[in-house]
């Protein structure tokens, strides 16, 4: 299995999520410049974080516009898989390859801390080895993580159990104070009608080793790099 | 000002490419066109259902200093662009509604309003 991750001017999270696919995951990885348009021999893309283009006009605006980003929409439809981190996200929805939009922080602050996230959907590839319920423990880092969407696709997306994480308190309580944005419903990451398209406000490539802080992350990743292998 | 219909459909369609030269000018190629100077003014403005923390925060400040009978302030973007001459105005006025549903604007959480300047 390969894994590509896609780089962009501004991007900084990129080198994390490259370490720890070569590192933990232990699969080939390779940088991807956002002027690439072959991703033919790659399994899975990730779009990390950073400030795409210095978040000019919205966070992740114009990262829409880059030759790669026809590439990663005939990717998702494919069936690939596709992880969008942080400011991975925010292009992914702007993208229109996810719903909603992501604003300004409710407290305007740009925060930087570790939360805790609850497991809501196993049910994708990047979950599946996840227990349900159970709380992981993320950096976050944004200025604009605030999810917003449209009554019909909350309903939409509490339907089809495409919420994949929720902002909650250490013992997995999804609580106001527990939300570090104001994003509805304490969104923190959902994922694509298809469930090969995920996006997080957290990030998981920074919580790999314990020295970080916190390891919960590689459960993503292993769970990634699981799906592949059975699919291969 | 009056209300302008949406040119939608008039060869302007999402499959065109833009600015094409071989598109319509409905204004006739008279003295002057080819170097008359446009601006083309967007306002993008969050949707009156999106909070707006940045305005929050402003009227909180506003307050402050002592301005009064102030109920809202909402914080949006104001885009000039300058159009070239080759454009008559409802063309100026259809790619400027264009660019800013596409890019200048995210239709999940904002509107646009395009103002012509001749």
């Amino acid at each position: 299995m390969k894994f590509g991750v896609i780089v962009f001017p501004g991007s900084n999270c990129d080198h994390d999520a490259y370490h720890v696919i070569s590192k933990h995951v232990g699969q080939p990885v390779d940088f991807i410049w956002h002027r690439e348009t072959d991703l033919s021999s790659y399994d899975a893309v990730i779009i990390p974080g950073g400030f795409s283009y210095g978040d000019y006009l919205r966070a992740g605006a114009l990262a829409r516009f880059s030759p790669v980003m026809n590439s990663v929409k005939e990717f998702a439809a494919q069936d690939k898989l596709v992880l969008g981190i942080c400011n991975g996200f925010q292009i992914l929805c702007e993208a229109g390859l996810l719903p909603g939009a992501l604003i300004r922080n409710q407290e305007l602050h740009f925060i930087c801390d570790h939360v805790n996230v609850r497991v809501e959907s196993r049910n994708t590839p990047f979950t599946h080895d996840l227990k349900p319920g159970s709380v992981l423990r993320m950096p976050i880092a944004h200025a604009e993580g605030n999810f917003v969407c449209d009554e019909a696709t909350l309903a939409e997306l509490q339907r089809d159990e495409r919420i994949v994480f929720r902002y909650c308190d250490r013992e997995g309580r999804i609580t106001e104070d527990a939300n570090p944005n104001g994003s509805r419903d304490n969104i923190a990451g959902i994922c694509s009608r298809g469930r090969n398209v995920m996006g997080l406000m957290p990030h998981p490539e920074r919580a790999c080793e314990d020295l970080l802080g916190s390891s919960d992350g590689r459960e993503i990743f292993s769970s990634l790099a699981g799906m592949l292998a059975a699919a291969a | 000002m009056s209300e302008l219909p949406l040119p939608l459909g008039e060869g302007w369609g999402e499959g065109l490419p833009p600015c094409g030269a071989t598109s319509p000018n409905p204004l006739p190629e008279g003295e002057g066109t080819n170097n008359a100077i446009m601006k083309a003014k967007v306002y993008v403005t969050l949707k009156p259902s999106v909070l707006d923390p940045q305005g929050k925060a402003i009227k909180h400040s506003v307050e402050l200093l002592g301005y009064g009978g102030i109920s809202d302030i909402r914080q949006g973007k104001y885009f000039e662009i300058a159009v070239d001459g080759s454009l008559g105005e409802a063309q100026a006025r259809a790619e400027a509604e264009r660019m800013a549903r596409e890019v200048l604007s995210n239709p999940i959480i904002e509107d646009f309003r395009v103002e012509i300047e001749t």
